[in-house]
This record gives structure tokens, sequence and C-alpha cells, in this order.
């Protein structure tokens, strides 16, 4: 039974997928130059932290190479946010325009629902590029006997770090039932997430580092599964990871069941 | 005028309809400078520097830097427009005896207007803290603003050229995103351009992004002189995009067939 409602899950998602792949293609050299603006704003990324260590050796602590490591997880971890559920567009979108009605009375999980209601495909490009600057920084890997156990418990922080940045999505996004323009709602976890994109360790105050480990787990979405490539295997921060995920899954979703008790319609 | 007076009160009205997002604004660009703080900040902890910039003086550019994001990208601009052209919308305004550029402009101030009021006290407590760092005086501070009029509409022309591209292509969100990213990291919103490679640094000194952020910041903290040079290239810059947005609207109003309505 519980298989059978997970196949339903998995084919609603790639049907989702699908029709956003169509929708875009609707416009196929709008797609296109949606997925070079993608490659342009990673290859501008790398070019910025190669400026950076023109001027310097290393930022605290992590080579070039090693930075580059975080970069690309942080880009692999938007990829896939974007490709798989848009960063949660559908939520407010639905709200702004009164549809939301179409989602929540569907005889399927809501949250799910509004989650997969929208991917961005040109975003699959980030995924190509992250995978591509992990090529070019395997200088900065640890490379030792552990190295391909080392890759299983990246991938596990990997899938991890998707949760913890889901979630923050979801906590954020469902303030859209009390505020009438949701549009800083987006800005808000872009920039919120995009902090993790820099090494946690710049936090040299204790506070703001604690701050970034638990309250906003940033350091968890690129810092830590990074460290792992780097420096090997850790175990306080491995289970950290995955304690941070459940709870920021379990919270994010309390948080929107009560937010929908808190909907009203705006289409009728 | 008095037409384009009511549209800019309108804007105002409108603005103050949705005051969570200022705030939301303000918020997320006083976090990304907080990092890019820290980030700051440990390098020089570490005893390197940037460039010929000292700390304070990166961190002052780019307090000056989310100051001009706040202002004058507040709006999306190609996509307001984009849309407006897509869903029929403009048929509206070229059936009214107004012109749909300068209609949008004062749309603009008045949205940029009711943010002025918040952000500009925060501005003038940075300058106020930051007297003791740079040799802020008067006359700077009216040449930043001479200069920020001419990025407001160097950056507004721009993204209103992107936006009208709507009657060729059709939709313009890639195009949009893609002029976002290059010209955000090409004007000196990631780091100032003279932190560039030489080759990159000559070749942004023709090119006209360099008045939407490195400009007002390098006149305001001393890092450039103001020159009748520098003045008349970034307003020979705004009259070019000015004259270009005129014309694309003129082919491409002749070629659009209004659907969606």
């Amino acid at each position: 039974m519980k298989l059978l409602e997970f196949k339903k899950f998995i084919k609603i998602w790639f049907i989702g997928l699908k029709i956003s792949f169509m929708n875009r293609m609707a416009y196929k050299y709008n797609f296109f130059i949606m997925a070079v603006g993608v490659l342009a704003h990673m290859i501008l990324t790398i070019i910025f932290v190669k400026v950076l260590f023109n001027f310097i050796n290393n930022l605290v602590g992590w080579t070039y190479e090693q930075a580059l490591l975080v970069v690309a997880t942080y880009m692999m971890i938007e990829g896939l946010m974007w490709a798989t559920c848009a960063c949660l567009g559908g939520l407010t979108r639905n709200v702004n325009m009164g549809t939301l009605d179409i989602i929540i009375t569907k005889p399927i999980d809501s949250q799910f629902l509004v989650s997969v209601w929208r991917g961005d495909p040109e975003d699959w490009m980030r995924v190509i590029t992250a995978l591509f600057i992990f090529s070019q920084c395997y200088k900065g890997i640890n490379i030792d006997s552990y190295l391909f156990l080392n890759i299983i418990y990246y991938l596990i922080l990997l899938f991890n770090a998707y949760i913890i940045v889901y979630s923050i999505n979801l906590l954020v996004k469902t303030l859209v039932f009390w505020v009438i323009d949701s549009s800083a709602l987006w800005t808000i976890t872009e920039n919120i997430t995009r902090v993790s994109q820099y090494s946690t360790d710049i936090f040299f105050h204790k506070t703001v580092r604690f701050l970034f480990s638990t309250i906003i787990p940033l350091a968890f979405i690129a810092t830590v599964p990074a460290k792992f490539l780097v420096k090997g295997f850790n175990l306080p921060l491995f289970l950290s990871s995955c304690f941070l995920a459940i709870i920021f899954f379990v919270t994010s979703r309390k948080f929107w069941l009560f937010g929908l008790k808190h909907y009203s319609s705006a289409s009728s | 005028m008095r037409k384009y007076w009511v549209i800019f009160k309108n804007s105002i009205q409108t603005a103050t309809a949705y005051r969570f997002n200022v705030f939301a604004s303000l918020f997320n660009e006083l976090l990304t400078l907080l990092i890019l703080a820290y980030l700051w900040i440990s390098i020089y902890h570490q005893g390197n520097k940037i460039g010929n910039y000292s700390l304070k003086g990166l961190i002052i550019y780019f307090v000056v830097n989310k100051f001009i994001n706040l202002i004058i990208k507040s709006l999306d601009t190609a996509r307001i427009v984009g849309e407006e052209i897509r869903e029929g919308v403009i048929i509206n305004y070229l059936l009214k005896p107004i012109n749909y550029l300068n209609e949008y402009i004062f749309f603009n101030a008045g949205y940029i207007f009711y943010r002025l009021i918040f952000y500009i006290f925060i501005f003038i407590i940075v300058i106020f803290f930051s007297l003791g760092f740079f040799d802020f005086n008067l006359l700077r501070i009216f040449y930043f603003i001479i200069f920020l009029v001419i990025s407001y509409f160097i950056n507004l022309f721009i993204f209103y050229i992107i936006g009208i591209s709507t009657f060729y292509f059709g939709f313009i969100m890639g195009l949009n995103y893609l002029t976002q990213s290059i010209i955000s990291f090409l004007s000196g919103a990631f780091l100032p351009i003279d932190l560039f490679p030489s080759w990159l640094y000559n070749l942004m000194n023709i090119l006209p992004l360099k008045y939407i952020i490195y400009v007002p910041i390098s006149i305001l903290t001393g890092k450039l002189n103001f020159s009748i040079s520098l003045l008349s290239g970034g307003i020979l810059w705004m009259l070019f995009f000015y004259e270009l947005s005129i014309f694309i609207f003129k082919k491409g109003i002749k070629k659009y067939e209004a659907f969606g309505i």
C-alpha cells in the first residue's frame, strides 16, 4: 500500500516536471536564453571567486579549489531546488492568483502538490555546471582509501541539505497566507540560502556561527558537505545534519498545516 | 504634465499598500551586506588586502551599493513592461493620450520616492558614521546625486528595452534574467570593477555599465574625481538608451498584435 502511494507521488512529480518543461518549450528561444542566463550567472560566480583568489591564498583555510567545492555544492542544491520544485514558486503564485483552491481540493497531500506544481528545467544547467566544477576541483578533494565512502556520505548530506533548503523555503513562503504581496518572500529565501555559497567559517563570532549552524543552518547546506570531501568523515557533523533535516522538515510541515488553516480563498 | 503627476501619486498609494515588501527588501539587502562584511573582514583579518581598497573602503562601497540597489533596482522594469505587452494591458495606454514610457517613468518614480522616504534615514546614518573614514563633503554628495540620477535612467532604459523586446520575442523572462546577471556583475555590484583583470576593466571603462553602480559610489567615496568628461559620458549613454528605447518601441508597436484581451 505504502509502495503504491510512493509510486503515485513519484509519478505525479514527473508529470509536474513534464508539464513545466512543456510550458517552457512554448517559448523555445526564451528557454534557451534562460539556460544561457543560468550558465552566465554560474560562470560569473566562479569569476568572482577567481578574482577574490587573485588577492588571497586561502579563505579562512579553504584553498581556491576547496572554496569552489563549496560553491559547486551550493550550485547543486540551488539547481535541484529550482529544477524540481522551483523553490516553491507554485505556492506564492497560486495564492496570489487565487488558484490554490484547485490544488488543495485534489485527493493528494496539498503540500506535496503545491511543491511539485512547478519546476524550472533550465536550472538543470546549475547542476551540470556544478558537476563540471567538481571535475575541475579534484585537487581540493581529500583522495584517500575512504574516498568512495566519503562520496556516499557527501550524497547523504546533499540530500539533507536539500531537505533543509526546501523546509526554509516552505517556512518563509507559507507567510503568503498572511501577506498580500509576496514578491519579497522570493528574494528573502534566495538571499538567505545564497549565503551558503561562502564557507560559513567566515563567521568568526561564535554567536553568528551558532546562528548559521542551528537556527538558520546554512553551514549544513554547502560548507559541511564540502568538508566531508576535503577533510573526510565527521560523526558529530553527520548526525547534526540528519537531525536538523528532520527537525526543519517536521517544523515546516506543521507551519504549512497551520498556515493552510488561515487561508481564505481569493477566487470566489 | 498633470496626468503624469496623477500617475506618480497613484504609484505612491499603490506602494503604501505593500509595506511588507519594503521591509523585506531592506532585510534582504542588510542580510547580504552582513555576509559580505563578514567575508571581507575574514579576508582582511588574515592579513590580506583586496586591490588598493581598505577594509572600511570595501564595506562602505557595499553599503552604498545596497542603497543604490534598494532605490534604482526596486522594480523589475523588464518583467512589468514585458507582461503588460504580453497580456495586452498596454492597449489601455495606447488608447489614451499618454506616452507609455513617460507613464512608466512616473509610475516607477512614485514607487522609488516611497522607498526613498524609508531608506534615506538609514543612508544618512551610514554617511554620518562614515564621516571619519572618508572625505565626504556636500559637493561630493551633490555629484553623487547627479550620477545616481544618471544611473537610475541608464538602468531603467536598459531594462525598458528588454521589456519592449516582448514585441519581437513574445516572452523575455530568459533575456531579462541573462541581462540582470551580466549587468549585476559588470556594473560593479559584486566587486568594484577596478579589481577586475586589466583587460576587463579597460573594456568596462568603454561600456556604460560602470555608470550604474561603480561610478556613483566611486564619486561619493572619492575614488573617482568629478569631471566633465565622466558626466558627459554618462549623459550621452543615458540619451543613447532613451533614443534606442523610443526607436524600438515605435518599430515594435507596428508589428504588435494585441493578444490576451
